[in-house]
């Protein structure tokens, strides 16, 4: 209840990892896990870009290589990302595949 | 042929087709196939963005396809987008608009890769969907219904199959039905709200955008005005707007806020969208599985991507593209310098000694000589590079070394430059294109000239073979030489990772940016795109580096010529060789005698040529820069040696053979591969004194100060010329010229004085 106020006042961001509704940081799932992006945080522009490379909110994921870059699979294959905290991918985990 | 106007193409025109699509589509396999050997590469005006253009012929119509970098979207984040959106809007006054756009997809993500047909759609010109890689798709598990596709894009759509050729002719059949249609109504996927502020805007900005191109009420097309509203980082606005006074700027930040206020927040809205209306256009067509398939891909990527297994394959995979390249090359190589040479001896037997024939011969033969010498490894590289990148390992070695790269300030994109320019830093350069973060790309182009190239090879080896003792370790395996020369490897990385390093805390600090990089699924490489990929890379080396450095050929040769004043250089030594002369006239042909003169004469020779280098302009320039070489143990020859091969650095062996009167090749007594004797150059250089003294010029300190200053300094006309053309601006190729000689001087210094410190 005190959570879901101080997040409806702005003073937490949903990036700020794993207390709203499961979803947690992408660098927070462990090799096979599978996830559905909830929502990628940061400059607008990033984002804008993040999303034309097809990481945004409901893309189905799964962790293949944990790391800075780690290497997250789509339908579409395998892409590489290191955020270098300048986004944060938000994900919600669905469970392990492999 | 002029696309403003909503008419349909005459048959007679030639019909300009650009063919866009994101990268790792098959997209240069597809332009490949439908163009064939006829095609070009250039650059588009003022910017330094790949251009290819390619003409085919089908039913009697004329194409003209170019092929646009890979795109994931059109909003624009850097040059290539901004060429893009350039070529398609027909603002380049020097390029024919675009009549019909094909839009290649790959079917395995497939969603992804409508975003961008969603944006070209808007733009109202005829579009051709071209679905590639269907297999791939398969092999995920994917299906996609290719009618009910083209029924909910209401666009043409193909299927093909780029690596193998199939699909190919039935695009060039849609594309002759295409040029017979008129042109269709631009798609909006955008809210009411958004097309509404859109509008308004269009009014407003009328005769304040930089563009020739507008519609039918001269307002500014609306996909432009789309795109400033979308543009929040301002991109667009300053490349294209005339806003005196900032009213603009205000009036779109006012459109911003007020759609922001009802939901339609810039730019978020426009990825909302646009992906909405891609998975309405799937809904059906697509058939995705439950689970994600195991793919021959993935079980390669459980090696190759795995920090160990991966870490050793890529070595040895570095190991042999190392080794094709400095010994697989080694014959053709000296193929290459024998034809030169003969080249040259045809010359000096056609044409009456002068100015003019050694112009011929030392300035353009020995000039553009120099630079063909290194086509063959370069081309080897260049097809490993196309290789590698064709069958999908490369984007691998750029995720491996990106925990390496990312600790200088770069990213795993800069490894391809760097890479390349192992071989020559002028191809190395070209190739930082691939990089989309501007910082991270000029700040790779200047430490890119920092690896040891092949040109440094020569002088190299010359010296370590002269000065540095063959002693080996571990029963042979290592051995001190092969040590000295890893060494100056490691110099050359261990000081561009330091420049990169600086350059990112000063001057090229920015704000970092998130890196991206999509893995292909791995393919057998096409041996067509491979080809062409090496064929092109090679000509646009040839063609760079060859017009640069004929012109500083001609200067260098000028400044080593003149000036030339043979009645002061010769008259000393012509009695001498005229008595020479006449002894051997005298003696008969079969006379062993006859060997010691004719080697006299060739000592007077050399002795003469000598005489020439030093009365020169270079050879003057040499003495007056004695006193700053003194510190660094080198005399004023060696001064003169460096000052000769600031154009281009291979010609400093051929230099020192003509000022330390070895002869321009030291052919005494046969050549090694590299076209020195080493016993004659070694006796040679050890007998050196300093003017007017018993003291050897050349000792270990001497030798390792002078490779010290090859391995750090700029030595190379070329790869400055590379510079200015890939970063627009004198600036940068000043900046690394400066930079690479202070560091190559300061690192001779400390290598002679430490050197003799410890003890010569």
């Amino acid at each position: 209840m005190i959570l879901s106020l101080i997040t409806s006042f702005g003073c937490i961001s949903p990036g700020m990892g794993g207390l709203v509704d499961g979803v947690i940081p992408l660098e927070s799932l462990a090799v096979g896990q599978s996830a559905s992006v909830s929502e990628v945080v940061g400059p607008a522009h990033h984002v804008q870009r993040m999303e034309e490379f097809g990481i945004r909110g409901g893309t189905k994921i799964e962790m293949y290589r944990v790391g800075n870059p780690c290497i997250i699979r789509t339908f579409g294959g395998k892409v590489c990302l290191r955020a270098d905290g300048i986004l944060d991918i938000m994900v919600k985990p669905l469970g392990t595949t492999s | 042929m002029s696309t403003n106007s909503n008419a349909v193409i005459s048959p007679s025109d030639t019909i300009n087709v650009a063919l866009v699509g994101n990268p790792n589509t098959g997209k240069s396999t597809l332009f490949g196939a439908l163009v064939g050997v006829r095609q070009r590469v250039g650059n588009y005006p003022g910017v330094t963005v790949e251009k290819k253009t390619g003409l085919f012929s089908h039913d009697g119509n004329r194409f003209e396809l170019t092929d646009l970098p890979g795109l994931y979207s059109l909003a624009p984040h850097g040059r290539d987008e901004m060429v893009a959106v350039d070529l398609l809007l027909g603002r380049y006054k020097s390029e024919s608009p675009v009549d019909i756009v094909v839009c290649i997809v790959d079917a395995s993500n497939i969603e992804r890769n409508l975003y961008l047909v969603s944006q070209v759609m808007e733009l109202g010109l005829p579009i051709l969907v071209v679905v590639n890689m269907l297999d791939v798709a398969k092999d995920h598990g994917m299906a996609i219904d290719v009618a009910k596709l083209s029924e909910r894009l209401a666009v043409p759509v193909v299927v093909t199959q780029a690596n193998r050729g199939q699909g190919v002719e039935k695009i060039k059949d849609e594309l002759v039905s295409l040029s017979k249609e008129p042109f269709r109504t631009p798609t909006n996927p955008f809210p009411q709200p958004f097309q509404r502020e859109v509008r308004n805007l269009q009014k407003v900005l009328a005769g304040h955008l930089d563009s020739h191109v507008g519609d039918a009420d001269n307002l500014p097309p609306r996909w432009l005005v789309e795109r400033l509203l979308l543009d929040v980082r301002g991109y667009l606005t300053t490349s294209l707007l005339i806003d005196e006074g900032g009213r603009i700027k205000t009036e779109l930040k006012a459109a911003r806020k007020r759609l922001a206020e009802i939901g339609c927040s810039v730019p978020g809205i426009e990825t909302d969208v646009r992906y909405g209306w891609a998975r309405s256009a799937l809904e059906g067509a697509l058939e995705l599985p439950n689970q994600y398939k195991l793919t021959v891909s993935d079980r390669l990527d459980s090696v190759l991507t795995n920090r160990f297994w991966g870490t050793i394959v890529f070595v040895l995979v570095m190991v042999t593209v190392f080794q094709a390249v400095f010994t697989w090359a080694v014959p053709v190589m000296a193929l290459v310098d024998g034809w030169v040479e003969f080249l040259g001896k045809a010359v000096e037997a056609g044409m009456q000694e002068g100015p003019l024939r050694s112009l011929v011969v030392d300035g353009l033969l020995g000039g553009v000589g120099g630079v063909m010498i290194f086509l063959p490894q370069i081309l080897i590289l260049f097809f490993f590079i196309a290789l590698l990148e064709d069958c999908g390992y490369m984007a691998r070695a750029a995720f491996l070394m990106d925990r390496i790269m990312v600790r200088v300030g770069l990213s795993g994109k800069s490894f391809i430059p760097m890479l390349s320019s192992f071989a020559c830093a002028v191809p190395g350069i070209m190739a930082a294109r691939v990089i989309g973060n501007e910082r991270n790309r000029l700040a790779t182009i200047l430490v890119a000239p920092l690896m040891t190239c092949s040109a440094r090879l020569p002088i190299y080896a010359l010296l370590i073979a002269a000065f540095i003792p063959p002693t080996s370790y571990l029963g042979g395996l290592i051995s001190l030489q092969g040590l000295t020369l890893m060494a100056l490897y490691f110099l050359g990385i261990f000081t561009a990772v330091l420049v990169a390093l600086l350059l990112k805390k000063s001057i090229l600090r920015g704000e970092p940016t998130p890196f991206m990089l999509e893995l292909p699924s791995y393919k057998t490489p096409s041996l067509r795109t491979v080809f062409y990929r090496v064929f092109e890379r090679g000509w646009m080396f040839l063609r760079t580096a060859g017009t640069m450095i004929l012109l500083v050929s001609i200067i260098a040769w000028a400044a080593l010529y003149y000036p030339h004043n043979a009645d002061v250089v010769e008259a000393p030594f012509k009695s001498q060789l005229s008595e020479l002369h006449r002894s051997l006239d005298m003696l008969p042909a079969d006379a062993p005698e006859r060997v010691e003169i004719v080697r006299q004469i060739a000592r007077i020779d050399r002795q003469i040529a000598s005489e020439y280098q030093q009365q020169s302009i270079i050879g003057r320039m040499g003495r007056t820069i004695e006193p700053i070489v003194k510190p660094l143990g080198w005399d004023w020859r060696i001064g003169c040696a460096v000052l000769a091969s600031f154009p281009a650095r291979e010609v400093v062996v051929a230099t020192l053979g003509v000022i330390y009167n070895v002869g321009d090749d030291g052919t005494a007594n046969g050549t090694t591969e590299e076209g020195f004797n080493e016993s004659a150059w070694a006796k040679r250089l050890r007998g050196v004194t300093w003017d007017g003294t018993d003291r050897p010029v050349f000792n270990i300190p001497v030798a390792l100060s002078l490779m010290t200053f090859f391995a750090l300094c700029a030595q190379c006309s070329a790869t400055l010329a590379v510079i200015k053309t890939e970063t627009n601006s004198w600036k940068w190729p000043i900046f690394t010229f400066v930079y690479m000689t202070g560091f190559a001087y300061l690192g001779a210094l400390i290598t002679y004085q430490v050197g003799m410190w410890m003890g010569g």
